[in-house]
């Protein structure tokens, strides 16, 4: 039941880290939230915001399985879940992106919530 | 192919005493020379055959196999002697 | 000159491909099933599918029940959680002991094996099948060719292959972070498969590379003896017992007796603090030289390193208890990532699943290559092209039909016919022959027959097993008996798996592409 749940979770956080990841790339961006005429990449802030966030999900995941598994397991089962979150990953850009597509709309809508002015000022600068 | 894996056998042949001379146990080193061997062998294994001359991988290999025998033949006779 | 760089490691990339991507499908396909290879035997062996043992367990007893001090050789594998049985090796001749690898030159023709229940001490029937720990595991690693470790050199050299396949491609395969997860599913099929081929790659590339490293690194005195040949004056033994801490005495052909072995395993327990003796060896047995070789668990951790300890036979006192040294130990260590013998459910489906991806991986580059000849060739067939399908074909789904008349073979065959397990493998290797014939006699059709043929096939195990054994999926599952239960799921979902595969294919471009062939739409009209 422990290993179960531990694979869990772990697993969530690197499905979650690598989708990400890739929300950072335009590629990915364009392909979950195309339709809706966002832009064709994620402001730079936003794109580096969704990069720390991830790092921190695949970073948070190998402490919590070594914490959990030992170092020698915990090392293996990180590595293994990494794989399998990406695959995950892939697998839901290519035949769900509605799932993902709250997740990059609320990272939108965040966007548009700033004024126009300002965000225009900010390519400005 | 073969070639590469001469050559690796030669340098295994001698890198372990070139270990052993270092410092690392004798049993030891008999395990970690032929390991890094497998690795060493991928690399001249993407090398020869990412080579685009065919005399210049010839040479080499001619040249490291020559060399490796060299060091090889060497130290056997050096052993030999001291046991 | 980077340019001719990526079009030298293409060429090397494809052909090496091309040339043994069959053969390393069937290598990673076996290492696949010997991730559950003690699971695969409880489902082949119902005799000993027993529920894991609590109650106590005697060697003593094991000892006297198979006259083991009137042998002269003597191994007692104790019950662990995955094989509920205790199994005695016994040999009554003497066993020459020769070759590299320790325990396993000796022939088994001359061994008696005794299955015996734990709870009750009761011999159980002899199992009559050589199951997943003795065929699908030994033909992931020496194809059952044993002569002069003939089998570790050939599956060794498609191993380095497999690496130089994993370099090559990395060098080939251009922006492997910008494409890293794309796969353009919409696209024509040979994208397709060229965006699975990749993203398999690239995203298995760490679990591919250990594996492969990691299996060739097993056997690195094989593959490079130079320096132990060297060092120890040629003698392998010295080598092993010096390396891995282990102890040998010769016999003394005086007699003698054997001390109890439940207080020596006891000893043992209590001398490493953690984990079960897993593996007890009475070397010389009645002999007054005679000395008992306790190997610990795999079960706790990565290495495969028993900590062994050797007691005298007589007295029962630590002889030898050494430990390896810190290189020795992360070469074990390397070895036990890919033997996986550790209890850790998770890691060995994970082991599991991924090994499958990498099945998927050969297969879908062998896909790519025969879809762009096709190309190549406008759409007709080239002969060169067909040999390399009919064989791909017999290789990928050939493999995976004759795996499952081998476990059809095993739960139709009553247990009283002789030579049960030769049948088995000969209904394997039967099949698989008769895979490629198939394949080569109907090229256009012989993906979907066959993907059609592992449904049935698979679906036939399940409900054979359930006829014999009365084990069916409900009550494996509420008993809890999950070996069991699992390879029969692993079987309905492969199951599914070829129905799905089997339908997609008759969507596929490569489906329609069969209909432009004008004697096969004849035949469809027809």
């Amino acid at each position: 039941m422990r290993d179960l749940a531990l694979f869990l979770v772990g697993f969530a956080a690197t499905y979650a880290g690598f989708v990400l990841l890739a929300l950072a790339m335009s590629r990915h961006w364009r392909g979950v939230l195309g339709r809706e005429g966002a832009p064709a990449t994620p402001r730079s802030g936003a794109a580096l915001a969704l990069r720390a966030m991830a790092v921190a999900l695949l970073g948070g995941c190998l402490w919590l399985v070594v914490h959990a598994d030992g170092p020698s397991f915990g090392a293996t089962l990180w590595v293994v879940l990494l794989t399998l979150g990406a695959l995950a990953t892939v697998a839901t850009l290519t035949w769900r992106p509605a799932w993902v597509r709250p997740l990059a709309r609320m990272l939108h809508g965040a966007r548009t919530d700033v004024p126009q002015a300002r965000e225009l000022d900010e390519h400005g600068a | 192919m073969a070639g590469g894996w001469l050559l690796c056998s030669l340098i295994v042949s001698w890198a372990w005493a070139a270990f052993v001379a270092l410092g690392i146990e004798r049993r030891e080193a008999v395990i970690l020379t032929p390991l890094l061997a497998i690795l060493l062998y991928l690399v001249v294994l993407t090398w020869a055959f990412g080579e685009s001359s065919f005399t210049r991988l010839c040479a080499a290999m001619a040249l490291g196999i020559a060399v490796s025998f060299g060091i090889q033949h060497g130290l056997a006779s050096h052993l030999g002697l001291r046991s | 000159m980077a340019g001719r760089f990526r079009e030298s490691m293409l060429w090397v990339h494809t052909w090496v491909g091309v040339v043994l991507g069959g053969f390393l499908f069937f290598i990673f396909w076996m290492g696949t099933l010997a991730v559950f290879d003690q699971e695969i035997d409880r489902w082949m062996m119902p005799m000993t599918r027993l529920s894991p043992a609590q109650a106590h367990y005697s060697a003593d007893e094991a000892w006297r029940q198979t006259w083991g001090a009137a042998s002269k050789d003597w191994q007692i594998y104790p019950p662990t959680e995955r094989t509920p049985v205790a199994i005695v090796e016994v040999a009554r001749e003497e066993i020459r002991r020769e070759g590299l690898l320790p325990g396993q030159a000796e022939s088994n023709a001359i061994k008696e094996f005794h299955y015996i229940d734990p709870s009750t001490g009761a011999q159980l029937p002899d199992p009559g099948t050589l199951g997943g720990q003795g065929f699908f595991f030994p033909l992931h690693w020496n194809l059952l060719i044993t002569t002069n470790d003939a089998g570790i050199w050939i599956v060794g050299a498609a191993g380095m292959a497999m690496l130089l396949l994993i370099v090559s491609g990395v060098f080939v395969h251009r922006q492997i972070f910008a494409n890293f997860f794309t796969l353009r599913a919409h696209k024509k099929s040979g994208r397709v498969l060229l965006d699975l081929h990749n993203v398999l790659g690239v995203l298995g590339l760490p679990f591919h590379f250990v594996i492969t490293f990691s299996g060739l690194a097993i056997w690195f005195y094989l593959y490079f003896p130079a320096a132990w040949q060297m060092a120890y004056g040629g003698s392998h033994s010295a080598f092993y017992e010096e390396t891995r801490a282990r102890f040998r005495r010769p016999a003394i052909e005086a007699p003698g007796e054997i001390a109890s072995l439940d207080a020596m395993i006891a000893k043992a327990e209590e001398t490493w603090g953690a984990g079960k003796a897993e593996f007890v060896h009475v070397w010389h047995p009645a002999d007054a030289n005679a000395f008992v070789e306790i190997y610990r668990s795999y079960a706790t951790d990565i290495p495969l390193d028993p900590r062994v300890i050797y007691f005298d036979g007589a007295t029962g006192e630590i002889l030898h208890y050494d430990f390896v040294r810190p290189i020795a130990k992360v070469q074990r260590f390397i070895a036990g990532l890919h033997f996986i013998r550790f209890r850790h459910w998770t890691l060995r489906w994970i082991y599991f699943v991924l090994g499958l991806t990498g099945c998927a991986l050969i297969a879908t580059g062998a896909l790519f290559w025969l879809e762009s000849r096709r190309k190549l060739h406008a759409g007709g067939s080239s002969p060169s092209i067909r040999v390399v399908e009919g064989l791909t074909i017999g290789a990928v789904t050939g493999v995976v039909l004759a795996t499952a008349a081998f476990l059809i073979a095993n739960r139709v065959l009553p247990l009283h016919v002789e030579n049960r397990a030769r049948i088995e493998v000969w209904a394997f290797f039967l099949v698989w022959a008769a895979t490629f014939l198939h394949a080569w006699l109907r090229p256009s059709r012989a993906w979907s027959e066959q993907c059609w043929a592992i449904a049935v096939a698979g679906a036939t195990a399940f409900v054979l097993n359930w006829i014999t054994t009365g084990d069916h999926l409900v009550r494996t599952v509420s008993e809890a008996n999950w070996p069991v239960a699992g390879v029969d799921c692993a079987l309905l979902t492969g199951s599914a798996v070829a129905i799905w595969t089997a339908l997609a294919l008759g969507r596929s471009p490569a489906g329609r592409r069969i209909d432009r062939e004008p004697h096969e739409s004849a035949a469809r009209g027809a």
